[in-house]
């Protein structure tokens, strides 16, 4: 742990420092709309919207590198496709309904793949491996302002809409006699979630992201009796997580991605065999 | 008699090539206490999520305070039959029943107002003191008498119950009729139910839902009348009748 607090300090190694930060930042949003996701039931519509943000990364790569459109890039690509993502599960789930299930299962694998093909006819190597599974030396000084940046859209628009998405994750039939209109919602509250995971993809990846948005609030909504309560007690999991895992990865030299997602699935299983 | 506050017209809904409702003309007036009846998939529920704008008919027209029910929906409090809620959900009582206020605007938050009513229709439901407590960890009852109390909140001029009596024990049924006993004369209420021996007591009309729709005053229900309108149910619910229980 020591060694770990002094390799945060040493100048030899920023990405350490810029990595823990950037994972530090993200858990407020992460425990935020995690909370959502889980009390709403839509992990498996963040899971799709994570692994479609391949096809996003790998476009962006594709444009930047081939067709030399320098304000393209893996970034801006994850965000456009986690837009598309989120308008095309809305549509999904009000107008295909008992078929949004294949819908979400198209969408995952369709745009993974649409994301390798286009990271294969990208000049030079491209690991996919950092993107799928996390390498934190991705992260760099300028991803700081893009997380915090993010970090205030989020956190202003769930503040600014909080009754309502309560309102929708609790009863949506409900809000719909207020004159609530629930469409509008719940593609808002997709496009956050989506925001939330391009966060956090290139420190844990696109397959693992959707443990470390949904494990913290379910383990927080196994004591909270308040949805803030859970929001609140998931961000400080998802911080804890985060800052043991980058830790114990440090110490024992493995990758930080997979350490941080074990450490939070230990936690999660333990916690749902006390509360049971 | 009164104004009109719900007037349906030659109203037809059909869901997967079986008619629901076919051809239903229904007024109903203000103040107007009725309870509609009639055998499962009768079409009970059908009616209520139409008034309620959930639903589109295929034909005829509703008008509920003479607009499209869509428009007006917030006017309405209404207890469902099914709750589609978590019982897990960690939210406190007081959160659920201020739901009944929410309003569309861009900038809506709820203030004191919003509290002070959701409080007084807790009160009314007798549930005040558990305002801050978590909606799970209540027992059924008193979730439906949360439900209640929400659909209260709104301040709506009609209240729908759809079978609020399904899940909750004999005490709180007789809680329930007599808190819709106190709203009769201020409030249009409309209430789905099995239970047959509250109907006169409670309400002015009774509405037999079959497809068509016939309404009675509740002066001249008789035995038979329900026998004629439940079809092949018809002993089984007219031995209910006579016993004046109901279904649980």
């Amino acid at each position: 742990m020591l060694e770990f607090f002094s390799a945060l300090t040493d100048p030899q190694t920023p990405f350490l420092r810029y990595a823990l930060l950037a994972g530090l930042l993200s858990a407020i949003p992460f425990g935020i709309i995690g909370s959502y996701v889980v009390v709403r039931r839509i992990s498996s519509l963040a899971g799709a919207i994570s692994h479609c943000l391949l096809a996003g990364i790998g476009g962006g790569l594709y444009l930047q590198q081939a067709k030399g459109l320098s304000w393209c890039g893996p970034v801006s690509g994850a965000l456009v496709v986690a837009i598309l993502a989120a308008a095309a599960l809305t549509l999904a789930h009000f107008q295909a309904g008992q078929r949004e299930d294949s819908v979400i299962a198209a969408l995952w694998s369709a745009g993974m793949a649409v994301g390798l093909l286009f990271l294969a006819i990208t000049p030079g190597y491209t690991d996919p491996m950092s993107y799928l599974f996390g390498n934190i030396l991705l992260i760099g000084k300028s991803d700081i302002y893009f997380v915090l940046a993010l970090d205030v859209i989020v956190l202003g628009l769930a503040a600014f809409f909080h009754p309502r998405f309560l309102a929708l994750c609790f009863d949506d039939e409900y809000a719909r006699l207020r004159g609530l209109s629930i469409k509008l919602l719940y593609f808002m509250l997709l496009c956050l979630t989506a925001l939330t995971i391009v966060l956090l993809v290139r420190v844990v990846g696109i397959v693992m992201v959707i443990a470390l948005l949904t494990l913290p609030a379910a383990i927080a909504g196994n004591f909270a009796a308040s949805i803030t309560g859970m929001m609140a007690g998931a961000v400080v999991a998802c911080a804890l997580f985060i800052f043991c895992g980058m830790a114990a990865s440090y110490a024992l030299d493995l990758p930080t991605g997979p350490v941080i997602i074990c450490i939070a699935a230990a936690v999660y299983l333990v916690s749902s065999l006390k509360k049971s | 008699m009164n104004e009109a506050v719900i007037d349906m017209v030659g109203l037809s809904f059909s869901h997967a090539a079986s008619t629901i409702l076919d051809g239903v003309n229904l007024t109903i007036f203000k103040n107007d206490a009725i309870c509609l009846v009639g055998p499962n998939g009768g079409g009970k529920t059908t009616l209520v999520k139409l008034i309620l704008g959930l639903l589109k008919p295929d034909s005829g027209t509703i008008r509920v305070f003479g607009k499209a029910p869509c428009e007006v929906s917030s006017k309405i409090g209404y207890v469902p039959q099914h709750a589609s809620y978590d019982p897990k959900f960690p939210i406190s009582v007081l959160d659920v029943v201020l739901m009944g206020r929410l309003r569309p605007a861009l900038f809506f938050r709820y203030g004191q107002k919003e509290r002070e009513r959701a409080r007084t229709a807790l009160a009314k439901v007798g549930l005040d003191d558990c305002a801050a407590r978590p909606f799970a960890a209540l027992s059924g009852g008193q979730r439906q008498r949360v439900l209640i109390a929400r659909a209260l909140a709104g301040d709506g001029e009609i209240l729908i119950l759809d079978e609020p009596t399904a899940n909750i024990d004999q005490e709180t049924t007789e809680r329930l009729y007599e808190l819709l006993r106190s709203c009769t004369g201020s409030l249009t209420i409309i209430m789905v139910t099995h239970d047959l021996g509250v109907v006169s007591s409670l309400f002015t009309r009774v509405a037999c839902v079959n497809r068509r729709v016939a309404t009675h005053p509740t002066s001249e229900l008789t035995g038979k009348m329900l026998a004629e309108m439940y079809g092949d149910d018809a002993l089984l619910i007219h031995h209910d009748h006579c016993c004046g229980g109901g279904h649980a």
